[in-house]
């Protein structure tokens, strides 16, 4: 059994991916199709993963959505709608996903593109700690499962697993705190609804002594909003 | 170790009329270090597991290939793992991990002539799916494909079901059922083997560099195993370095600190030192700590720099480090800075004793040379030589424990132990040093006074292992 497939198969690949949208029913264009590339079983996978997405995106209103970055289909680029009733609702939060190999025999390395106020997220570098991208991932998930359950991460933080230390010691120590940041921060990075003036003014006080606006709100967010402590760290 | 008073009342009956005999003594009383254990070969670990495998299989009726994923879940206790069988067999199995926590439902899809593998999605006849006892089906080339990743990656007993959330482990036989290639079959076996003996109690891998021995002790305990093939000595629980009277915790912590902290310790382990009377340059080319300047003949000790006359006799403390009594009321930068110099102090003769031992490996070559320049030139036959060589064996050994002694007094807590402690370590290494100092000078074949020098320094290490050797 080989990974990697051939130049013809590709542009089969990309024939998929154009006539796909257009069809009626995804999966059985998805079974068509696999039917044609019979070879790569990761292929395969990827491909049924990649539709099946697609098409769950559709029927259920754009919530996650995965699409293609460039025709070398180890790297794609995915799109997950902020969950109601979180401070990430409204948000629109973008993934990049990068397909090793051996999938679906090994998880997907998925990271946050778009910042993100998280306790299991990296604020810094938008990695994620989540165990089915770890070792509880199982050959049966799809893109879609890894998706919804980042989702479903969004909703239900765990900030005894932590990823960042500094936003789950927030989340754990003030809850209130750590939502009006996790809901500024999707306003700013992610095109939330919610402006917060009081976050915005501050942020200015910082800018204007020549801090980047970036720094300024890291360091505003992990002292929570305390315009003199953030200032003494960052000049420190 | 530890006896009940029940226990050796006959034996110290018994012992005393044997007194006068040493060698019939009992030898772990009389060894602090004794300890019984047998290495083996790859072979015969297969077969002792084997025997394990096959005792459990036929009491339980079940197959080698389950009998073996129990025994590794439970370290290779066949009658804990009878008895727990005997008592609720499903329990056990779901806690194994052989049987899924509820019983799986019978899907309708299972009749079907073809079915969809959940894993690449290809329609495939029936008889082309496989599964565990949690019913979970896949077709076998990805099952073969999802073993041959996880073989890639060194996982073998540990290897699972494909599906979401899913615990149950598969066996070996549904393994090597499903895979071809005979590359991947045999690494799935030299992995498995290599996870049986880590979850085995009584099992230790050589740690030596390619050596396939394995070592085996009825009670997992830190004493002192010697691979009979590569030479290695280990200490059998934790398998690093041997490590007496320091305990495996101890060891690891001191060596982890010595590692983070290698950069303040560098410049301390520069190689040379100053003539303290007439300044020249020093470098210490031999493993005794009794110098002697080349320039001026000033004896005196390279730990302290101190004259070596007042080293020669129970004054010998160099081992020892003072603590500044006042400690508790200093600013917290001098508490910072003593408890830097503590560390060093420690350092510095830890990694100075291990220098000399390097340095006494030559030395013991050096000697080898000699005796054959002896022998040849007819002054003395090689038997009054050997000698100087059961020395130097012996000098090395000491001085290992010696090293060892001095991660075991940074830990300890201030007091009369302490001292105690540090009073013997002190009495040991001025014995090293004196057997050091006659080995690198034997001349004449003064074979009496070395022994004399040899029997003293043994009995100061033994001694010392005795008191705080607690395993």
């Amino acid at each position: 059994m080989e990974y990697g497939f051939s130049s013809s198969q590709k542009s089969k690949i990309i024939q998929i991916e154009l006539i796909s949208p257009n069809s009626g029913d995804m999966l059985l264009s998805c079974k068509l199709y696999v039917a044609i590339i019979s070879h790569a079983c990761s292929l395969q996978k990827w491909l049924y993963s990649f539709l099946f997405t697609c098409w769950t995106s559709r029927v259920a209103k754009c919530a996650i959505k995965v699409e293609l970055v460039n025709d070398n289909y180890t790297e794609l680029k995915g799109e997950i709608a902020g969950p109601p009733e979180t401070p990430y609702e409204g948000g629109t939060f973008v993934l990049e996903i990068k397909v090793p190999e051996t999938y679906p025999f090994n998880p997907p390395k998925v990271r946050f593109i778009t910042k993100i106020w998280h306790p299991n997220i990296s604020s810094v570098t938008g990695a994620i700690c989540l165990d089915i991208l770890k070792d509880q991932w199982a050959a049966a998930m799809t893109l879609r499962t890894v998706l919804l359950s980042l989702q479903a991460l969004l909703a239900a933080a765990e900030p005894d697993d932590p990823q960042d230390a500094v936003v789950a010691k927030q989340f754990k120590e003030n809850q209130d705190m750590f939502r009006q940041t996790a809901r500024h921060w999707t306003f700013i990075y992610a095109g939330g609804p919610h402006k917060n003036s009081d976050f915005e003014l501050k942020i200015r006080r910082l800018t204007d002594m020549g801090i980047e606006d970036h720094r300024a709100r890291v360091a505003l967010s992990s002292y929570n909003w305390d315009l003199e402590r953030a200032t003494e760290q960052l000049f420190s | 170790m530890e006896y009940s008073d029940d226990d050796c009342c006959y034996a110290d009956y018994y012992n005393t009329e044997e007194d006068n005999d040493a060698e019939q003594m009992d030898p772990s009383r009389t060894d602090p270090e004794y300890f019984v254990y047998e290495c083996l070969t790859v072979e015969e670990v297969e077969r002792l597991l084997n025997e394990s495998v096959e005792i459990l299989s036929n009491t339980l009726q079940i197959t080698p290939s389950l009998a073996k994923v129990l025994l590794h879940a439970h370290e290779w206790a066949i009658q804990d793992i009878i008895v727990k069988y005997r008592g609720d067999s499903c329990r056990l199995l779901v806690l194994s991990k052989i049987k899924p926590p509820h019983p799986p439902e019978p899907s309708a899809s299972r009749h079907l002539r073809h079915q969809v593998c959940p894993v690449c999605v290809a329609s495939q006849n029936s008889d082309r799916f496989s599964c565990l006892a949690c019913g979970h089906l896949f077709c076998k080339d990805c099952w073969a494909m999802h073993f041959e990743v996880q073989i890639t990656q060194g996982i073998s007993t540990g290897i699972g079901c494909m599906a979401q959330e899913c615990e149950v482990l598969a066996p070996e036989d549904f393994v090597l059922t499903l895979l071809s290639r005979p590359s991947t079959r045999e690494k799935y076996q030299q992995f498995a083997f290599r996870d049986y003996v880590k979850s085995h109690p009584q099992l230790r891998f050589c740690p030596g560099p390619n050596c396939q021995v394995v070592v085996r002790a009825k009670e997992p305990l830190a004493k002192r195993a010697i691979c009979n093939v590569c030479r290695t000595a280990f200490c059998f629980r934790c398998g690093t370095d041997y490590h007496a009277p320091t305990d495996c915790a101890t060891i690891k912590k001191w060596l982890t600190k010595c590692a983070d902290d290698s950069e303040t310790a560098n410049y301390i382990s520069a190689h040379t030192k100053d003539c303290p009377r007439c300044h020249i340059c020093i470098e210490k080319n031999g493993g005794c700590n009794h110098m002697q300047c080349y320039n001026c003949k000033h004896d005196f000790c390279w730990m302290c720099l101190g004259d070596w006359k007042s080293h020669g006799s129970e004054y010998y403390e160099c081992s020892r480090y003072k603590e500044n009594p006042n400690i508790a009321h200093e600013s917290v930068h001098a508490q910072a800075r003593e408890a830097l110099k503590k560390y060093l102090h420690y350092y510095e003769r830890w990694e100075n004793h291990s220098k000399s031992l390097k340095l006494e490996e030559q030395t013991l070559q050096k000697i080898k040379t000699r005796i054959n320049n002896k022998v040849m030139n007819a002054s003395g036959t090689w038997i009054d030589w050997q000698y100087l060589h059961d020395a130097a064996t012996l000098l090395a050994k000491c001085r290992y424990t010696l090293q060892y002694t001095y991660p075991y007094a940074y830990y300890m807590e201030a007091g009369p132990r302490k001292e105690l402690f540090e009073y013997q370590q002190a009495q040991l290494e001025a014995e090293i040093e004196n057997l050091s100092w006659k080995i690198e000078r034997a001349e004449t074949t003064d074979r009496g006074d070395l022994e004399n020098q040899m029997d003293i320094a043994e009995k100061r290490r033994t001694t010392l292992l005795k008191d705080f050797l607690e395993v």
